[in-house]
């Protein structure tokens, strides 16, 4: 009987989704936008974007990393204050989520602690996700609003399915040990 | 988890020793641009932001070196120690000697001296960090940046990284 099962129970090795999900986290907690059709004369212009708001509330756009209405920003981290608290927690969960997913992605240690890791960053998204449900049921109840879901939004819910197919795939291989 | 700990640590140190802020919202019209960031300032104060580098009047900016000789003392007291510091925090974190673990000891110690002098000067006059006087002790929270908080983490983690760092094992 060969050691198949141990040396194939997904804790060692690079795994893909975990890592997929950890760059696309950090990607939205960082980015405004995708660059489509990048400029090369001019380093890192693009001659069109997608941006990656998560909704669109009476013409304000509503990032991870901060409120915009194309102009000026509508809140930022320049000051600590009890109103900047809370946007700053859910940039801080989504970092969080992405260097989880990273982490649970490259590294070789016990398949359970990675299983957990992966699946506490899925667990961040979510939560995440929740938040900004509420925020759009709550805006769409009010008929005085226009709410539009953003690229952002779905790129969110598409994190979650690659971080617990991620750990589901490291719990198979450990349960044929 | 101590390796993990303080490579968090040292790339935290690597920005507040060398960045203005943490780009956030990252746009690419007319090369790369953020709308917003993270400023890491440790305190702004009649309209100059003092950090670990040097400091922002408005629009200019000036490294401690070119203040002169107040600016040097700036540079030994300030600056250089927080980059010994985070050179010393990712040394020590790699590696599993008791070498390491008395690097993350002397960078946590430099951290602590940095938070110190810091904010004796604010308190004192603001002259090696390039503000016009001292700051109340009223005024000292809205004044405090997000560089400053940064620093203190850092020394947390730091201790942290010291706790969970393995020691020596020879066999």
């Amino acid at each position: 009987m060969t050691n198949n099962a141990e040396s194939d129970n997904g804790s060692k090795g690079f795994r893909i989704l975990p890592f997929v999900g950890g760059i696309l986290a950090l990607y939205v907690s960082f980015f405004a936008l995708i660059p489509l059709g990048l400029f090369a004369p001019l380093f890192g212009t693009s001659l069109t974007d997608l941006s990656i708001e998560i909704l669109v509330i009476d013409d304000l756009y509503f990032f991870i990393w901060g409120i915009t209405d194309g102009v000026t920003m509508a809140t930022d981290f320049s000051t600590f204050t009890l109103e900047s608290l809370f946007p700053m927690l859910i940039w801080i969960i989504m970092v969080s989520a992405g260097i989880l997913g990273l982490v649970g992605s490259a590294y070789n240690e016990d398949p359970k602690k990675i299983k957990k890791k992966i699946k506490l960053a899925a667990l961040f998204i979510i939560i995440v996700i929740i938040f900004y449900v509420s925020l759009y049921i709550f805006y769409y109840l009010d008929d005085s609003s226009v709410v539009i879901i953003g690229f952002g939004f779905y790129i969110l819910c598409l994190i979650v399915p690659f971080y617990i197919l991620g750990a589901h795939r490291i719990t198979d291989y450990h349960e044929i040990e | 988890m101590a390796i993990k700990i303080g490579i968090i640590t040292g790339i935290l140190l690597f920005l507040v020793d060398f960045f203005a802020i943490i780009p956030l919202g990252i746009v690419f019209t007319m090369g790369i641009n953020s709308i917003t960031g993270i400023p890491l300032y440790l305190v702004n104060y009649d309209s100059v932001q003092s950090y670990l580098w040097g400091t922002i009047d408005g629009v200019v900016g000036s490294w401690w070196i070119e203040f002169g000789e107040t600016g040097i003392y700036s540079f030994a007291l300030i600056q250089m120690p927080a980059i010994i510091a985070c050179v010393l925090m990712l040394s020590g974190s790699f590696s599993k000697s008791e070498k390491g673990k008395k690097g993350i000891l002397v960078s946590v110690i430099m951290l602590i001296m940095v938070l110190v002098v810091t904010t004796i000067d604010m308190l004192l006059g603001g002259k090696y960090l390039g503000i016009s006087g001292a700051i109340a002790t009223t005024d000292l929270l809205s004044a405090l940046g997000m560089g400053y908080y940064l620093l203190i983490a850092c020394i947390v983690l730091g201790i942290f990284t010291l706790k969970s760092h393995p020691d020596n094992v020879t066999e």
